[in-house]
C-alpha cells in the first residue's frame, strides 16, 4: 500500500480545444481542489485505488437542475510509454481509466487521445467502486482484478472535479504530471 | 484555439416581422409540443416570446454573458432552473377536483413550489408612464443559427456542428457530455441543458421539417403570419429581399459578432402623447432601446418601413409592403431549392 | 302542397335553425377523473433510438392524420388542424392552412389557429379531464366522487327526472344554452333533447355579456359581421372595445396588412392592448366614456358636412317625424281614422305634406328605396286627424340638437383625451371612404354599453358605412346553417320530418297568408320567413334567458334594486314586473325556481355573478343537475353526475358557423373516445331511451311542454332516433343529415369532409334570424361582406321601423331619456371603491377551457392574478406576484397581483374565466361582481326590442363594479398555503 499526497494544479485552460473555455476562463489558474489523498494497493493485476479530497458543498445529484455539475473524480492511466497526461494522451497514444461521477452509480470506463476525445463507456466486469462523502471529504475506492496498462506502467494521473466551483470537462483539479503508484 | 467554421453550402434563414406579432405564443406551443415535452427539457423553450423591455427568458438573457459589446468572448452563466429559467411547474388539480372528505378547506389549484419567476413571467409588463410613453411589444426568439456560433466554438468535445447542406447549427447528442459551455457561452442563451439525459439540446430548425421542405413548425404554425424561411442565396426568396434588397430585416444584437441567421422587422409603435395628452412625433418605444436590441441599423429599418407604407397610403405601390402582407401565405416559405435541383 | 315544390320554402324558413343555431355562447367546461397517465406522459410515447438525431426524427412521424377542430369551444371563428395519431394517441396537432384568398388582392386566411389550438391534446388527454361516469357521494362541492355504470347512471338520472317533472312539470327542466357549442351533433343532441322533453332554453348571451343590445336597437339584429379579409379593405379601421391579437389569433393579421396597405388603424381602449401597440393612433379613453367619443364623433360628421345624404335618407331613420310634444313618432293613428300606429312618416317635400315612409310597416311595400327626397333636418307643422296642429320635426334635426353639446372639449373632459388626440380621430373617420369599426362581445359589458355601440354605430350609419363592402360594423356574424335549427326539432329523417316540422309550426290560415304575401311581392320569402322566425319563438320555443331566471331566484333582487337606485326613473323591479304584466318577459319555468340542471359547453357557477347567492338560494333547490362535459369544471365540481362526453378529437362535429372565416369545419373522430366517455349524441339517445322505457312502464300521462306544446315521454326516443332511423352511433349519420339540410352547406358530406376537414360555404344560409349575414348573393365567391339585402336590394332592416334606427320612442326609453345613444356615467356597482374591475377575454383560455391546462399555465404565473399599473400598486404597497386583497360590498377575495404599464390607473383588470377553485377558498372575482341589469332590456312589444334568443334579452354588466385593494401579510398567506397537504388523497376514482 502506498498513501500520498497530491498536490493539484488546475487543469490549463489555456489548451482547451475551441475559443471559449480558454478565453472565458484564462483566469482560472488556481486549482479549486488543492489536494488529494491518493492511496494505492496493488496485489498481482489486482488494484485498489482510493482518491480522497476535501469536498465542502458535495454535489451527487443534478437530474432535475439546469446549473448543477457533479462532483467527479477520474483516475487515468497511459497505455503507451510517452502518452502525455496534461492533453490526455494524443493521437495513437491513448490514455485510458475510470471516470467516477457523485450523482452516477456506476463509474465510466474512459479512454482518450487528447483533449475533447474522451469516449465514456459501461464499465467493465471486475470493478468495483465504492464512494462516500463524510465530514466535509470524498472517499472514492476503486477496485479491479486486473489493469494491465497500470499493471504495464506503474502510473496515473489523478482529476478532481468540485461541482460547487462548476467544475467540469477541462475545468479541474489534476495532479501536476504522472504518478508513480509503486 | 477557435475553431474554423466553415461556410455551409447554403444557409436557411428566417425573418420575422415583430409588426405583426400579436403575442400569442402559437410558436413556442407549436416547437413545445413537437420537441420540447419530455421531463427533462420540458422548462425549455426552443421558442419564446418575451415582452419587451424585460427580463425576457431566461431572466435578463441579455446580461448572461458569452460575447461582450464588442464580440469579444466573456464568461458567461448556465441559467438557474428555479430563478432564470422557471421550472415546469407541477399543480394539484388531484388534491382540488377530488379532496378526500376529511379536509374541511379545499386547497386552491395552484403550481407547486410557490414559483417566482417563469417562460412568460413578465408578460405584458412594460414599462413607461400612462399614458405618455408606456410601451411594450413582443420579441419571439429562437436559435439564431449564426453563421459564427458561439456555442459551437464553446464545445470543448466539438459535438455541435454547423451543417453544410443548410448552415443549421446542431447539437451531436451523442458526442455531448452535457459540460455546458455551450449554454454559457451563447449571448442569445438558446441552448438548453436537457437534465433528464445530461446532453445540450438546441433549436434544430426543424430539421426534419426543412429536409421535406417543409417550414419549421414555429413558423408554419404562426398564425399572425409574421414568419418567413427560406435560404439566404436564393433572390427570388423573402429572405434575400427582406434582409439584403430592402435592409429592413436585421438581427438581434448583431454587436456580438456571432452574424445571426435569424432577422428581425423592427416594430413601430403609436406615438408618445406629450403632457396634455397630445400626440407628438414621437414612437412610445424609445429608438435607444431599440438600438439596444438591434443597433444602429434599426433607424434606416423603420425609416424604409415608414416610407414604404406612405407610398402605399397615397396608393402608389410597393413591393416591400406587399411582401409583408403576405398575400399568398406560401409565399412566406420558400424552402425548395431549384438551383440546386438543375444541377441534378 | 307537395313535398318537392315546398323544400326549399321550408328550408329557408323554419330552421329557425339560425335563431336555435346561435342560441348559445360562453363559458365551457369539463369532468375529470384521476388517471395515472397525465397528457405529457401519454402524449409522448417511447423511443427506441439508435443515435440522437432519431429522437428527433421520430417525433416527427405518425401512423395517421385526421382532420379536426375544435368542436364546441366557444372561440370566434375556426380554424382546421390535421390531428397526428402514433400508436392510438393524438400526439399532436397542426394547422392544415388550406383555406385560399377571397379574392385577387386580398390576403388569405393561412394559417390560422392559435396556441390553445395546437395543444388541446394537453386538454384532452389533461388532468382535468373526466373519463368515467360519476356520482357524487359527499355533499354537492365536496370532491366526493364514485364511479358508476352508464347503465346506473342513465336509470337514476332518468328516474329523477320523471319524478321532478310529474311534480314540477317538464320545463321545470332547465339548460343554459351555451356558450360552448357547435353546429353538428353534439349541440343538436343537446338541443334535441331538451327540445323534446320539454325543457327551457334559457339563453345566455346577454348574461354572460356578449349580446350587443346595441346593435339589436339600430339595426334589428344583435350578430353582424362578415368575414374577416373584409378587415383589409377598410382604409380607417377602428378597434373599439376589442383586442384581436387576443381574442381572435387567427384573423388579427388583417388588421396588421391593411395597416402595410395603406390603412389608418386606430385602438380605443382604456388599456394599451396587444392591438394598441400596433396602433397609428391609441386613444387611452376614460373608462366607460365611449359613448361620448362616438358622440363626438358624430357631430363632427355632421358639421363638417360629411354625411352620406343618399344613404341617410333611404336606410336610416333620420328623415322620419317626431312629435315634438310627446317624443313619439307620427304614426298612422295620428293621421288617419284606423290607421296603424307602426305606420311611420318621412316628410315629402314636393307635396308638402308627410307621407308613409318607405319600409316601414305600413308602407306600401317593405322595400326602402324611393323617389321621395324626404328631408333629414327639419321642421314642420301637421295637422292630425283630431285637427290639431302639432310640430314636428325629423329625427336628423333633433339629433342635431341632441348632439350639440358633444363638443371635443367636453368630450376631452368626460373622455380625458386631448382634444388635439380626439380631433384627429374625429377628422380621420369622417373623411374616410371605408370606416370600419370593430367592436367585440366583450363590448356589451357595461350597464351602458348599448348607448356606447349605439354612438358608435350612429357614426358609421351617417358615413353611410353600414353594408357597405370594407366597411361598417364588425361585431360578429354567422354563416346560416339551417340544418343545425331543423335536425334539433325533426322526429323523422329527411323531407317528411321537415314538413311535419314547418305544419306544426303554422296554422293552415297562416301558410295561406303567407303565400299570398309572396306572390303579391309584398313581402319576399325572406321577409315572411322572418315573421315565422318571431312567431316560432313565442308560440313554439321554451325559450328564456338566464339573466332573468337569476334575477327572480338567485336572491339578488335586493342588491340589483339597491345599485340601479337613482340610475332610472323606477326601480329595477318595477321594471321587471311591468314586462312580466305585458307579457314581454317569457316567464318560464313556469313553476318557480328550476329543479333540474342540465349543463354541458357551460359552467354557470364559475360564469355567475355573485355565485355566493346562486349556490345558496338556486342551486340548493336543484333537484338533479347533471353535468355532461369532457372536462372537470367548477360548476362540475357541484353537481350531482358526472358524464364523461367525447372530446372534439373523439367525435364527429361541425365548428359553429361563424362569417370570420367562411368555411364549414368539420371534426373528425380521430381516435375513439377516451375511457369510457361517449359522444352526446350518443349519451342522450341512451338517456331518452332510458326515460322513454320508464314513462312507458309507469304510463306517465303527457306533460304540457311549458304551455306551449305537449310533450309525451313515452315516445321521447321514438323521437329523438327519428323514429328509430338514428341509431345509437349514428352520430356522423346526423351530422350528414345537419349538412344535407343545410343551403350554406351545398354538396357538403361527412366522407368529403373527412379528406379536407374545410369546405367553403356556397351562401350565407337562410338570411332570417337574428344572427343571419343578410347577403343573399354571396355564394361562396370573394369576401363575404354583408347587409346588401338592406343596402343594396333595399328589404326593410328588422327594426320597428324598418329602417336603421337611432331614434327609439318606446315609452320607456323616452322616460329613461334613452330615446337616441347618450353619455350615461357608470355607476359604481359594488359600493364607492377606488378601483374600476375591468376584465378582457384572455389569450390564453377560451374561457375556462385551457384555463387550468398546465403546459399553458406554465406560459403564464400558474395562477390568477389582477393586473394593476405599478404606480398604483406602488401606492397601496402591493408586490408584484404577492396575494392581494381585493373587496368591495360583497365580498373580500384574494389573487395575485401583476404589475402592467399597460393598465390605465385606477383599473383593476383581470382576464376572465379562470375557475373559481383557482383561487383561494374557491372564490374568484366574481364574488365582488353585481352584474347589473338594464332595467330598459326587460323592454318588448317594439319591433326589434322583442325578448328574443340572440337578440334581444336583459343581460348582466359586470364591468361597472369597483373595488378596493390592499396588500396583505404575504407570511398569513404562506401559512393558509401550507395547509394544505401536499400529499395527494387517495384515488378512489381510477378507471
Amino acid at each position: 500500500m502506498k498513501q500520498q499526497t497530491l498536490n493539484l494544479v488546475a487543469a490549463p485552460t489555456s489548451m482547451q480545444p475551441g475559443g471559449y473555455v480558454m478565453k472565458a476562463y484564462q483566469s482560472s489558474i488556481e486549482a479549486i481542489t488543492a489536494s488529494a489523498e491518493l492511496e494505492t494497493e496493488n496485489a498481482g493485476k489486482r488494484w485498489r485505488i482510493q482518491v480522497r479530497w476535501a469536498a465542502e458543498k458535495p454535489v451527487n445529484d443534478i437530474s432535475s437542475e439546469t446549473d448543477l455539475f457533479p462532483d467527479a473524480c477520474a483516475i487515468l492511466v497511459p497505455t503507451t510509454a510517452d502518452a502525455p497526461w496534461i492533453t490526455m494522451g494524443d493521437k495513437d497514444k491513448a490514455v485510458e481509466g475510470i471516470l467516477w461521477r457523485a450523482d452516477k452509480d456506476q463509474p465510466w470506463s474512459v479512454r482518450a487521445e487528447g483533449l475533447g476525445t474522451m469516449e465514456r463507456s459501461a464499465i467493465t466486469e471486475g470493478w468495483k467502486t465504492e464512494a462516500e462523502w463524510t465530514g466535509g471529504y470524498w472517499t472514492v475506492t476503486f477496485s479491479t482484478n486486473n489493469w494491465a496498462a497500470l499493471n504495464q506502467f506503474k502510473q496515473l494521473a489523478v482529476a478532481v472535479w468540485q461541482g460547487s466551483a462548476r467544475e467540469r470537462g477541462g475545468l479541474k483539479s489534476v495532479s501536476p504530471g504522472w504518478v508513480a503508484v509503486s | 484555439m477557435r475553431y474554423e467554421v466553415t461556410t455551409p453550402k447554403r444557409q436557411v434563414a428566417m425573418v420575422l416581422d415583430l409588426n405583426k406579432c400579436l403575442g400569442c405564443h402559437t410558436c413556442s406551443v407549436a416547437c413545445k409540443k413537437l420537441w420540447n415535452t419530455d421531463s427533462g427539457t420540458d422548462y425549455t423553450y426552443w421558442n419564446n416570446v418575451e415582452t419587451h423591455p424585460g427580463r425576457g427568458f431566461p431572466a435578463d438573457w441579455q446580461q448572461t454573458g458569452g460575447r461582450t459589446a464588442t464580440g469579444d468572448v466573456k464568461q458567461g452563466k448556465v441559467p438557474n432552473l428555479d430563478t432564470e429559467y422557471g421550472r415546469a411547474w407541477q399543480f394539484n388539480h388531484k388534491n382540488v377536483i377530488a379532496t378526500d372528505a376529511s379536509s374541511k378547506k379545499k386547497d386552491w389549484l395552484r403550481p407547486k413550489g410557490d414559483p417566482s419567476w417563469g417562460p412568460n413571467w413578465d408578460e405584458d409588463e412594460g414599462t413607461g408612464t400612462y399614458p405618455q410613453d408606456n410601451h411594450y411589444f413582443y420579441l419571439p426568439r429562437l436559435c439564431n443559427h449564426c453563421a459564427e456560433p458561439a456555442c459551437l466554438d464553446a464545445c470543448p468535445r466539438k459535438a455541435i456542428y454547423k451543417r453544410d447542406e443548410d448552415g443549421i447549427v446542431l447539437v451531436n447528442q451523442d458526442r455531448c457530455h452535457g459540460y455546458r459551455f455551450c449554454v454559457e457561452a451563447c449571448p442569445y442563451k438558446k441552448v438548453y441543458f436537457d437534465h433528464e439525459r445530461q446532453v445540450a439540446a438546441k433549436c434544430i430548425f426543424c430539421m426534419p421539417r426543412i429536409e421535406e421542405e417543409v417550414a419549421p413548425a414555429c413558423a408554419r404554425q404562426c398564425p399572425g403570419r409574421l414568419r418567413f424561411v427560406g435560404y439566404r442565396d436564393d433572390e427570388d426568396g423573402p429572405i434575400h429581399k427582406l434582409v439584403e434588397k430592402y435592409k429592413v430585416a436585421i438581427p438581434l444584437h448583431p454587436e456580438y459578432g456571432l452574424k445571426p441567421n435569424v432577422f428581425y422587422v423592427p416594430p413601430m409603435s403609436p406615438p408618445k402623447l406629450d403632457d396634455k395628452g397630445r400626440p407628438t412625433g414621437e414612437s412610445r418605444i424609445p429608438m435607444s432601446y431599440l438600438e439596444g436590441l438591434f443597433g444602429k441599423e434599426v433607424h434606416r429599418s423603420l425609416e424604409i418601413l415608414h416610407a414604404e407604407r406612405a407610398k402605399k397610403k397615397q396608393g402608389q405601390s410597393s413591393e416591400l409592403m406587399d411582401l409583408l402582407i403576405a398575400y399568398d401565405w406560401n409565399d412566406n416559405f420558400k424552402l425548395d431549392n431549384p438551383k440546386a435541383r438543375e444541377v441534378i | 302542397m307537395s313535398e318537392h315544390a315546398n323544400s326549399s320554402f321550408t328550408r329557408r324558413r323554419f330552421l329557425k335553425s339560425s335563431g336555435a343555431a346561435a342560441l348559445v355562447a360562453g363559458t365551457g367546461l369539463p369532468l375529470m377523473h384521476f388517471k395515472p397517465a397525465t397528457a405529457a406522459d401519454a402524449g409522448t410515447p417511447s423511443y427506441k433510438l439508435k443515435s440522437w438525431d432519431e429522437l428527433y426524427r421520430q417525433r416527427w412521424t405518425w401512423d395517421t392524420v385526421a382532420k379536426g377542430s375544435h368542436g364546441w369551444v366557444n372561440c370566434r371563428s375556426a380554424c382546421e388542424w390535421d390531428l397526428y395519431v402514433k400508436d392510438g394517441i393524438i400526439v399532436r396537432e397542426e394547422q392544415t392552412a388550406t383555406y385560399e384568398a377571397s379574392e385577387e388582392g386580398i390576403p388569405d386566411f393561412n394559417p390560422r389557429g392559435c396556441q390553445k389550438g395546437a395543444c388541446y391534446t394537453d386538454v384532452m388527454y389533461g388532468p382535468s379531464r373526466l373519463t368515467v361516469p360519476m356520482k357524487r357521494t359527499g355533499p354537492r362541492g365536496s370532491g366526493q366522487w364514485e364511479k358508476v355504470s352508464w347503465e346506473q347512471a342513465m336509470d337514476e338520472i332518468a328516474e329523477k327526472m320523471i319524478d321532478v317533472a310529474v311534480e314540477h312539470g317538464a320545463d321545470t327542466i332547465y339548460q343554459d344554452l351555451g356558450p360552448n357549442f357547435d353546429n353538428g351533433p353534439t349541440t343538436v343532441a343537446r338541443f334535441k333533447f331538451l327540445f323534446m322533453s320539454g325543457g327551457v332554453f334559457a339563453d345566455n348571451w346577454a348574461e354572460i355579456g356578449d349580446l350587443n343590445t346595441g346593435a339589436t336597437l339600430t339595426l334589428g339584429f344583435a350578430h353582424t359581421g362578415g368575414s374577416s379579409d373584409e378587415w383589409f379593405l377598410s382604409d380607417y379601421l377602428v378597434v373599439w372595445m376589442m383586442n384581436p391579437s387576443v381574442t381572435q389569433i387567427a384573423d388579427a393579421h388583417f388588421l396588421y396588412e391593411a395597416k402595410y396597405n395603406g390603412s389608418e388603424l386606430v385602438v380605443i381602449d382604456p388599456q394599451y392592448s396587444a392591438t394598441a401597440t400596433h396602433a397609428d393612433q391609441w386613444l387611452p379613453i376614460e373608462t366607460a366614456s365611449d359613448a361620448v367619443l362616438g358622440l363626438a364623433v358624430a357631430r363632427h360628421i355632421i358639421d363638417a358636412g360629411k354625411v352620406d345624404e343618399a344613404y341617410v335618407r333611404e336606410q336610416t331613420d333620420l328623415p322620419l317625424l317626431v312629435r315634438l310634444d310627446n317624443g313619439r313618432f307620427l304614426r298612422g293613428k295620428d293621421m288617419v281614422k284606423d290607421g296603424r300606429s307602426k305606420t311611420l312618416y318621412v316628410w315629402d317635400p314636393k307635396l308638402d305634406q308627410p307621407v308613409i315612409a318607405p319600409g316601414c310597416h305600413g308602407a306600401e311595400t317593405y322595400h326602402l328605396s324611393s323617389d321621395i327626397e324626404a328631408p333629414i333636418e327639419g321642421r314642420f307643422e301637421v295637422t292630425t286627424l283630431d285637427g290639431q296642429t302639432v310640430h314636428v320635426a325629423t329625427v336628423g334635426a333633433i339629433m342635431r340638437e341632441h348632439l350639440d353639446p358633444y363638443t371635443f372639449e367636453e368630450t376631452s373632459r368626460i373622455t380625458g383625451l386631448s382634444v388635439e388626440q380626439i380631433k384627429q380621430f374625429a377628422e380621420g373617420f369622417a373623411n374616410a371612404e371605408r370606416p370600419m369599426i370593430l367592436s367585440s362581445w366583450g363590448s356589451n359589458r357595461f350597464l351602458h354599453s348599448d348607448l356606447m355601440n349605439r354612438s358608435k354605430l350612429l357614426c358609421l350609419m351617417l358615413k353611410g358605412a353600414i353594408g357597405k363592402k370594407g366597411a361598417g360594423y364588425q361585431a360578429t356574424g354567422w354563416v346560416g346553417l339551417d340544418g343545425f335549427g331543423s335536425e334539433l326539432q325533426v322526429e323523422y329523417s329527411g323531407a317528411r320530418g321537415k314538413i311535419a316540422m314547418l305544419m306544426g309550426m303554422l296554422s293552415p290560415g297562416d301558410l295561406w297568408d303567407m303565400t299570398v304575401d309572396i306572390i303579391r311581392k309584398k313581402k319576399t320569402e325572406v321577409q315572411v320567413a322572418r315573421d315565422v322566425e318571431l312567431n316560432y319563438e313565442e308560440e313554439i320555443l321554451c325559450g328564456t334567458n338566464v339573466t332573468s331566471i337569476n334575477y327572480q331566484y338567485q336572491g339578488i333582487k335586493e342588491d340589483l334594486n339597491r345599485e340601479l337606485n337613482e340610475h332610472f326613473p323606477r326601480s329595477l323591479e318595477d321594471y321587471f314586473m311591468e314586462s312580466t304584466e305585458k307579457g314581454w318577459e317569457p316567464g318560464l319555468p313556469r313553476n318557480g325556481s328550476p329543479k333540474i340542471f342540465f349543463t354541458g359547453g357551460s359552467n354557470l357557477l364559475r360564469r355567475n355573478n355573485l355565485p355566493q347567492h346562486l349556490l345558496e338560494n338556486m342551486w340548493s333547490k336543484m333537484e338533479l343537475i347533471v353535468d355532461i362535459n369532457p372536462k372537470i369544471s367548477f360548476t362540475g365540481l357541484h353537481s350531482d353526475y358526472l358524464l364523461p362526453a367525447a372530446g372534439w378529437y373523439e367525435k364527429s362535429g361541425i365548428k359553429y358557423a361563424m362569417s370570420y372565416v367562411p368555411y364549414l369545419h368539420y371534426c373528425d373522430a380521430a381516435v375513439p373516445p377516451v375511457g369510457e366517455s361517449k359522444d352526446e349524441y350518443e349519451i342522450h339517445w341512451l338517456l331518452c331511451e332510458a326515460i322513454q322505457k320508464k314513462a312507458i312502464a309507469r304510463n306517465l300521462p303527457e306533460f304540457d311542454g311549458c304551455g306551449k306544446r305537449p310533450t309525451d315521454w313515452k315516445t321521447l326516443h321514438t323521437r329523438y332516433s327519428n323514429h328509430g332511423d338514428l341509431g345509437q352511433k349514428d352520430t356522423e349519420k346526423l351530422a350528414d343529415q345537419i349538412l344535407a339540410a343545410s343551403s350554406a352547406a351545398k354538396g357538403m358530406t361527412v366522407e368529403s369532409l373527412k379528406k379536407t376537414g374545410i369546405a367553403k360555404y356556397t351562401s350565407t344560409g337562410d338570411n332570417v334570424g337574428p344572427v343571419a349575414l343578410f347577403n343573399p348573393d354571396w355564394k361562396g365567391e370573394g369576401v363575404l361582406n354583408t347587409l346588401t339585402q338592406f343596402t343594396e336590394h333595399k328589404d326593410r332592416w328588422p327594426t320597428y321601423s324598418g329602417r336603421i334606427t337611432s331614434y327609439i320612442d318606446h315609452e320607456w326609453f323616452i322616460e329613461a331619456r334613452e330615446t337616441f345613444a347618450t353619455h350615461k356615467p357608470t355607476p359604481k356597482a359594488g359600493g364607492d371603491y377606488p378601483f374600476h374591475m375591468v376584465s378582457c377575454h384572455s389569450r390564453w383560455s377560451i374561457h375556462s377551457t385551457w384555463r387550468d391546462t398546465p403546459l399553458l399555465l406554465r406560459m403564464q404565473r400558474g395562477e390568477p392574478v389582477m393586473y394593476l399599473n405599478p404606480i398604483d400598486a406602488k401606492n397601496l404597497g402591493v408586490i408584484d406576484g404577492d396575494y392581494g386583497e381585493f373587496f368591495n360590498d360583497y365580498y373580500t377575495m384574494h389573487m395575485r397581483v401583476k404589475f402592467s404599464s399597460m393598465i390605465r390607473p385606477g383599473v383593476a383588470f383581470y382576464f376572465h374565466a379562470w375557475e373559481p377553485h383557482q383561487f383561494p377558498d374557491h372564490k374568484s372575482y366574481k364574488w365582488l361582481i353585481p352584474g347589473l341589469i338594464k332595467p330598459l332590456h326587460f323592454a318588448g312589444g317594439y319591433g326589434q326590442i322583442t325578448h328574443s334568443l340572440n337578440k334581444w334579452q336583459p343581460g348582466t354588466a359586470v364591468q361597472d363594479t369597483r373595488c378596493g385593494i390592499r396588500a396583505i401579510d404575504q407570511n398569513k398567506v404562506k401559512e393558509m398555503m401550507a395547509e394544505y397537504s401536499e400529499t395527494p388523497s387517495t384515488d378512489q376514482h381510477s378507471a
